[in-house]
């Protein structure tokens, strides 16, 4: 039901793009059931996938501050086939504010750089 | 005659918690028309006007095609479905933002196809149509055709968000298209597989509910290719001095 009225995001969180063809590029988020010290829940692994043709290479997490989704300082770049992100990169994005699952739906999720 | 076609350029269909809803960059081609399609999230028992549209760069015009909101439902049925038009005559890079109107709640999400016509000229719009439900699984829009091949467009707003909604016969849903936004709007953002409009003749944007909805919006318009052999004369002319 709309308005106000809200519920925990799936486990894992599924976000899926297409092109104008349809081929797909896709984000999973894993996140621990268990709550923080601030009832807020973890990230726990990140899995991207891109379609081998599909126009759009790029993931955005958020916006950067002239408001739109490519110059947010969150880009996931996608290779084709299905990419498992390093604790590394779980940690840079934990270092740009997005280290729950709760810092990740609130923002808006994106894609593009499409090829020429 | 040219012949619609849904240009690469086209972006992802966006989502967004709070506002406004934004696309990623993309470049449109000179002469497409952009067909922006939008459902909102709206406050309990709360009428809402569309949202309010704009582009990075050179602003474009954004014309509303169809609004479909609470009061135009009977028993009044509460969602925002919206759908936009613009021209692009010039290509330019530019992002899309759709900025809800509803109070209270924020949530958006918005789909932008990027239409061509293979003569090089600029489509144009046809007509359009709204609905609203309250009741069963079939969520169709459809309208009458005012021109040959044209291509109908159009946006289902589950407010109940009940699921995931489907393609139904003659229409496609693009992957990612369509989602259930968890308690707050599911939405499908659906055209007719190809452009097969015929002049006179009643068309439909077809979508499936996986669980019918008491709160259902939805629009659809349709596009016309730049030149229609519905309005292109036929002038048959003597050679001078031969009667």
């Amino acid at each position: 039901m709309g308005g106000t009225a809200t519920e925990p995001p799936a486990n894992p969180d599924v976000q899926t793009f297409g092109d104008y063809l349809g081929r797909v590029i896709r984000i999973t988020v894993s996140w621990s059931i268990l709550p923080n010290g601030s009832g807020e829940h973890a990230i726990t692994g990140v899995t991207v996938f891109r379609d081998a043709g599909c126009l759009f290479r790029k993931l955005f997490i958020g916006k950067g501050d002239d408001g739109t989704p490519d110059s947010t300082d969150k880009i996931v770049n996608v290779p084709v086939g299905t990419t498992i992100l390093s604790a590394a990169q779980l940690n840079n994005l934990a270092n740009r504010g997005v280290a729950t699952i709760e810092d990740y739906k609130a923002l808006q999720i994106s894609v593009g750089d499409p090829t020429p | 005659m040219g012949n619609l076609v849904l240009d690469a350029s086209t972006p992802a269909t966006v989502y967004s918690a709070t506002k406004p809803v934004t696309t990623a960059s993309f470049t449109p081609p000179a002469n497409s028309l952009l067909v922006v399609a939008t459902a909102c999230n709206t406050a309990t028992a709360t009428t809402t006007g569309p949202p309010v549209m704009s582009n990075s760069g050179t602003a474009l015009t954004f014309t509303q095609a169809q609004h479909s909101q609470r009061s135009d439902g009977s028993p009044t049925c509460d969602r925002c479905a919206t759908i936009f038009t613009a021209p692009v005559l010039v290509s330019a890079a530019m992002t899309v933002s759709a900025t809800s109107a509803a109070t209270g709640v924020a949530q958006a999400a918005m789909k932008v196809w990027v239409v061509t016509d293979d003569s090089g000229q600029l489509p144009t719009v046809g007509t359009s149509s709204k609905g609203a439900q309250n009741t069963g699984n079939a969520a169709n829009q459809a309208f009458t055709a005012t021109a040959a091949n044209s291509w109908g467009f159009g946006v289902v707003d589950d407010w109940d968000a009940a699921g995931v909604p489907t393609a139904g016969t003659g229409t496609t849903i693009t992957a990612g298209d369509a989602a259930d936004q968890g308690a707050i709007v599911a939405y499908a953002f659906a055209r007719r597989t190809t452009p097969d409009g015929s002049v006179g003749v009643s068309t439909s944007i077809n979508v499936t509910l996986p669980v019918a909805s008491a709160n259902l919006g939805k629009v659809a318009v349709e596009i016309v290719p730049a030149v229609s052999a519905a309005v292109l004369p036929i002038l048959v002319m003597s050679p001078p001095g031969r009667h």
